[in-house]
């Protein structure tokens, strides 16, 4: 067998081939956040009686669907704070699970090239460092030293001026960081359902008590919804209306090549990001289709613009081959930060809203919901991210959160 | 004729590929597997002048062409320079498309044709790779010449059926062939020497010890032995379907082969299943084991399936296994582009990243030596070479700066006054003919967009003026709500047809006369005229930025250059200078005018940036009105504060902490805007604090500033009216 | 790559934002070329201030584009390399959209030729990507 397969740890799925009729907690979505906020409860919290149920198999949302990056550099101190505490638990996951996730720490350098970008650039540095996310503000020269193949001229139109590089940056492999959470999580007594769509909500006068789903109904204590890209649609079942759209987001792989690529890299100015994958290849993403939609299909506009792109940072892509493009659906809230916590419908409560960031907030989202759970209170690192902000007027407007415009 | 193929010449046929040309002497053109020739897999793949993971079956050898076999078991190196030569990008429209011209793609052109249709027909082996099937139908087709982006009315995918890879111990041996991959060896007139034609029956193959890696015998399932110097495989075959199952939501048409029924299989128990990346039947086995129970877990966690050929190899094998398991048949998983190769450079082609526009003055700032930057969409000058001095000449004398890239918007109509009655939050209605107002835009959620002027020029005709970075945005939006109300309002958009230049200091007025406006017809603050500068017709708005009395001529774009020099060489004996951007930022932060997008973020309501004075709630309706009087009421922790402190200025971004109360040494907000005013010989600042109580002593870059009043300068305006 | 050697010069007319309906009855002077952008929006090139039966209209010079005449084969060189659209099918038409990138607007003639539109702010762009000599200076 090879390393790949021979490091992967059991899934040991529950004996049960059909759900139980009550769980202290059903978590609809069986993808990174799910999981993790089944692991936590079951781990820290001692809350077992959990049902994660998912309508495909494991991590076949966006938690299989991303590219794997893992950072903290926001642009506001509640956001700073909250990624940073998940970018920790990331470093420390493999020793707590006990499975190789493919962590690397490798840096994320965000590219400027123009007067104003510099600006943004050096007041994401000087924001992280003040709120715990060390970085600093690289010159071209230093930048070659972190990343040889760059073309420092950017093509001769778009000339690299500094970069914030936040050294912590990282990549992970992201089925496995799904797979991490469902072993510890069915290790512990959680039952997991895969091809369990849910497609309703039991309520009990206000209150959400139970879901349906293709396998009958169940009854829960409280119901999460830990979906990708059909939130709106969940939340509708329960009278809550989201300030969120739903956006195609697409990303590619090249084929792999034998050199070093060492950092993350993003650029502001044009707006995409590339690391190199721990088997070698390139790996690409940038914005979100505008149209919103709930289409999962890919289109060569987007393959063509991120091409240029990285060409004109990066001569030496030119030669890359495309191996493999694919989508996701996301979730983009209005101020582009992620909704946590309790809605005005009792018993029912969200982890949405992680539009194209939901990847490296797995183990905090996780883990703060799992405590909001276990103690029936919001833990103070997730209470400005309460859908009630919207109400307050106290949005978490970060549009450096999606890394792109 | 020769190619190069590691290092060493060999010789090829005329028509021959690189993969013919390999195995006509002998080799390989990889390192081992079963070939197809038919650019179904990924055994052939090698780097050939400087491009890896080129499909040797579909290249065609040329003399001196470099072929690199990938090394084993690693990654292969780049070679040869990183710029990829100029790529021919075609945009061609096509009635029917046909896709394949094999049997099936033949039936289907004919059949098009006879029902009128123009039909074109892409074929691989006739240097026409289909990469992708996109909407439209849309195709993209790489060609020995470039890439071919196609638009046809209709799509025919007739791409037939690939040959099936036996999987069994030994299959990555040299000396495999499929049967349709020994029809081309042998039509090329390449003899393989002793050969055993087997189909599914075969249980494996091995060497002999004197060919280490080469195929010697192979051994079928009834255990009986064939010594051989080659085996070519008749096992079946299955859909080549990728181009289809990629565009499940686009109407494309699938026939022949390529639609039809295949049986799967039998399932393998032995080798390697994917040789793109090197999956062993053994490998999915163990993932099975481990709980790894759904195709599509199989796959992710055995790499089975991920690799050059996206699974065309082993997807049929892969389902045979993972359906003998479940006892069902399961779905293959999602086709993608790309399904045949093409590189970044190849997809870039043609693609042009942005476009930044110039403004008429853009030659006048280079013959100055302005340091160009790119700013909202243009190139704008920062400075030309001493900011501190373009400060003085504003702040003392005269100086002029190019604001031509200020959106710029003429609205004329019997309901125009309703409609910016509905669009800003200010009055509209009573802003007299020939006088101006300075106005903000909010969005619905009462949050500030944009700012500019609105100048009247008669009772049903406005001009608006919005920020550079703005404008394009500022054109939609005023569009869609007059469109959305149905109100009688022309609009034009004359952002990119006027010039506009901002003349600006104590001696604005000064240099005018001097260009023929006469004082009387002089504008008053805020006033707006059409008067004749230098002889040319200028729309002068009187209005500041800066903070010092200012004229923006705006005019048309073909006298920009002559308006400009004139002001040059009529201002000379008043010292005139030009000003660049960053000047004009530090200006007009002395002067605490907000930059949106700057020092406003996107949820500040007027209330946070202290802008309420330009909102008025007792309007019936406007964009952002319900917003505002539902949060009016609601606590409000943020608000943007003006700040003093001794230089040198913090940069912007530095952090803001009180250094008293309950929040004492936490991150409040940051600075917004930053700079050593040349005059008070102290930092002025914009920053946020957004805790409450708002502290009037705050620590920036670890020294202390202190809330100011803003403006910082001239605060009763007196300056602007002179 | 077949450059178009096409060079771009400054056009003087006027822009005429009015009903539709008094768009559709203005008696164009003969040396005017209108070009109706939008049903409420046309470009002339050339002739005198057109007269508007629109009391609202907005009549205003228009000093905005630059122009080139291409030949058919220099229009058909553009279309397949530089204009990812399709033309219209029945011609004269006036086609806009993106060209090289870059927002433009072609006159199509009957007799297969036409005259290219860009904006004076983005034509040196235009001009570099498709091998076109920008228009010198500003007019006197």
């Amino acid at each position: 067998m090879n390393e790949f397969v021979e490091t992967l740890l059991d899934l040991p799925w529950q004996t049960e081939t059909e759900p139980n009729h009550t769980y202290d907690v059903v978590i609809i979505g069986g993808g990174g956040h799910g999981l993790a906020t089944a692991y936590y409860l079951a781990t820290r919290h001692g809350i077992t009686n959990v049902c994660v149920l998912d309508a495909s198999y494991i991590g076949s949302g966006n938690s299989g669907r991303n590219t794997t990056i893992i950072r903290s550099n926001y642009g506001i101190p509640e956001a700073i704070a909250f990624y940073q505490e998940s970018l920790s638990m990331y470093e420390g996951l493999e020793s707590e699970t006990g499975c190789w996730v493919m962590h690397n720490t490798k840096g994320q350098l965000w590219m400027a090239h123009s007067t104003g970008t510099a600006r943004t650039e050096q007041t994401r540095v000087l924001m992280n460092n003040a709120c715990g996310a060390p970085s600093d503000y690289v010159s071209p020269a230093e930048i070659r030293k972190i990343v040889p193949q760059i073309d420092l001229t950017g093509g001769g139109r778009y000339p690299v001026q500094g970069a914030s590089y936040l050294h912590g940056g990282a990549t992970a492999r992201h089925d496995r960081v799904v797979w991490a959470y469902a072993q510890g999580a069915l290790r512990a007594g959680v039952h997991i359902f895969q091809n369990t769509a849910v497609n309703g909500l039991v309520k009990d006068g206000g209150r959400v008590t139970g879901v349906t789903t293709s396998k009958g109904s169940i009854s829960a204590g409280v119901v999460l919804s830990a979906v990708g890209g059909h939130v709106s649609t969940v939340s509708k079942w329960a009278d809550v209306r989201l300030p969120i759209r739903t956006h195609t987001l697409q990303a590619f792989v090249t084929n792999a090549y034998a050199h070093e690529f060492a950092p993350i890299v993003s650029s502001n100015d044009l707006v995409f990001y590339v690391s190199q994958t721990a088997r070698g290849q390139m790996l690409l993403g940038a914005e979100y289709d505008r149209q919103a939609s709930y289409d999962r299909g890919t289109s060569f506009a987007y393959l063509q613009s991120v091409s240029a792109k990285a060409v004109a940072l990066f001569p030496f892509m030119a030669k890359l081959r495309i191996l493999r493009s694919w989508a996701g659906i996301c979730d983009i809230s209005t101020d582009f930060s992620p909704i946590m916590g309790y809605t005005n419908t009792p018993g029912f409560l969200l982890s949405t809203g992680w539009g194209t960031w939901g990847f490296k907030a797995i183990p905090a989202a996780g883990s703060q919901l799992a405590k909001l759970i276990a103690d029936d209170a919001t833990p103070d690192l997730i209470k400005p991210f309460a859908l009630s902000r919207f109400e307050r007027e106290m949005a978490m407007a970060d549009p450096s959160s999606a890394g792109t415009k | 004729m020769r190619l190069v193929y590691d290092g060493q010449p060999i010789e090829f046929e005329g028509g021959d590929t690189v993969a013919l040309a390999a195995i006509r002497n002998g080799q390989h053109p990889a390192r081992g597997g079963t070939l197809c020739l038919a650019g179904d897999c990924g055994n052939c793949v090698a780097t050939i002048d400087g491009t890896s993971w080129v499909r040797t079956c579909q290249t065609l050898a040329l003399p001196g062409v470099i072929v690199a076999r990938h090394p084993d078991g690693v990654n292969p190196t780049m070679l040869g320079p990183d710029t990829a030569a100029d790529i021919d990008v075609r945009h061609l429209s096509v009635d029917v498309a046909v896709v394949g011209a094999g049997a099936s793609g033949v039936a289907a052109a004919a059949e098009q044709r006879t029902a009128g249709h123009d039909v074109t027909v892409y074929d691989a082996g006739q240097g026409s790779e289909v990469v992708g099937t996109f909407a439209g139908p849309s195709l993209i087709v790489r060609t020995a010449t470039g890439i071919d982006h196609v638009h046809a009315h209709s799509v025919v995918l007739a791409t037939g059926a690939a040959e099936l890879h036996p999987v069994c111990p030994g299959n990555m041996l040299r000396g495999i062939y499929t049967q349709g991959a020994a029809d081309a060896i042998a039509a090329a007139g390449i003899d393989l020497g002793t050969t055993v034609t087997v189909s599914t029956d075969v249980a494996r193959f091995e060497a002999a010890e004197d060919r280490p890696g080469a195929v010697a015998v192979v051994v079928l399932r009834d255990g009986t032995r064939h010594e051989c110097d080659a085996v070519i495989v008749a096992a079946g075959s299955a859909p080549r379907d990728l181009l289809a199952r990629m565009v499940p939501n686009v109407r494309v048409t699938i026939v022949g082969p390529a639609a039809a029924a295949h049986d799967l299989p039998p399932a393998p128990t032995g080798g390697v299943i994917c040789p793109c990346s090197k999956t062993t039947v053994e490998d999915l086995q163990g993932v099975w084991d481990k709980g790894f129970n759904e195709l599509e877990l199989v796959k992710r966690a055995s790499l089975c399936g991920t690799g050059t050929c996206q699974g065309s190899v082993c997807g049929p094998h892969l389902q045979a296994w993972v359906g003998e398991r479940k006892g069902e048949r399961p779905l293959p998983f999602t086709g993608r582009p790309a399904a045949r190769q093409i590189t970044l450079g190849e997809a870039a082609a043609g693609y042009h990243i942005d476009t930044f526009r110039r403004t008429p003055l853009h030659d006048e700032h280079i013959a100055l030596g302005a340091r160009l930057d790119k700013f909202g969409g243009w190139s704008r000058p920062w400075n030309y070479g001493d900011p501190v001095a373009e400060y003085w000449a504003v702040r003392e004398g005269v100086s002029i700066g190019d604001v031509s890239t200020l959106g710029k918007m003429m609205v004329s109509g019997p309901d125009v006054v309703e409609a910016l009655e509905r669009i800003y939050p200010n009055h509209v209605h009573d802003i007299k003919v020939g006088r101006s107002r300075y106005v903000i835009n909010l969005s619905e959620r009462g949050h500030v967009l944009d700012d500019g002027m609105i100048c009247r020029e008669d009772e049903t005709r406005f001009l608006l003026t919005f920020t550079s970075g703005g404008a394009s945005v500022a054109e939609m939006w005023v569009r869609d709500w007059i469109e959305t109300w149905g109100l009688k309002v022309h609009v034009l958009d004359r952002t990119v047809s006027h010039g506009a230049i901002n003349v600006t200091g104590p001696l604005a007025g000064q240099l005018l006369q001097r260009l023929g406006v006469d004082a009387a017809s002089m504008p008053k603050f805020l006033q707006h005229r059409h008067l004749d500068v230098a002889g040319i017709p200028c729309h002068v708005m009187r209005l500041s930025f800066t903070g010092e009395s200012s004229f923006e001529l705006h005019h048309q774009i073909h006298h920009s250059r002559e308006l400009w020099q004139a002001l040059l060489h009529e201002g000379r004996s008043l010292g005139i200078k030009p000003h660049g951007l960053q000047t004009l930022f530090g200006l007009r932060l002395e002067k605490g005018h907000v930059i949106v997008g700057q020092d406003t973020e996107l949820d500040s309501t007027p209330r946070r940036i202290n802008m309420d004075w330009a909102v008025k709630l007792d309007k019936p309706r406007f964009v952002g009105r319900d917003a505002l009087i539902r949060t009016a009421p609601l606590p409000d922790e943020r608000r943007l504060f003006g700040f003093t402190m001794d230089g040198p200025a913090p940069l912007e971004g530095s952090v803001i902490r009180p250094t008293t109360g309950p929040a004492a040494g936490e991150v409040v907000g940051h600075v917004t805007s930053s700079w050593d005013s040349p005059l008070f010989g102290h930092a002025v600042l914009l920053g946020w604090q957004k805790r409450l109580p708002h502290s009037d002593v705050v620590e920036i870059d670890g020294r202390e500033a202190r809330v100011s009043a803003v403006p910082f300068y001239d605060r009763e305006g007196a300056r602007a009216r002179m | 790559m077949l450059a178009c050697e096409v060079t771009f010069e400054r056009l003087a007319g006027w822009r005429v934002i009015a009903e539709p309906s008094a768009l559709d009855t203005v008696a164009w002077a003969p040396d005017a070329t209108p070009v109706r952008i939008s049903p409420d929006d046309a470009f002339v090139i050339g002739g005198p201030a057109p007269g508007l039966s629109d009391p609202h209209a907005i009549v205003t010079p228009e000093h905005g584009f630059v122009g080139a005449a291409l030949t058919a084969t220099e229009l058909d060189h553009l279309a397949t390399h530089h204009i990812e659209w399709s033309l219209p099918a029945t011609w004269p038409a006036l086609a806009q959209g993106q060209i090289a990138g870059v927002p433009a607007k072609l006159v199509l003639h009957a007799d297969g030729s036409a005259q290219l539109l860009v904006a004076t702010a983005a034509h040196h762009e235009m001009a570099d990507r498709i091998g076109a000599t920008p228009a010198t200076g500003g007019t006197r």
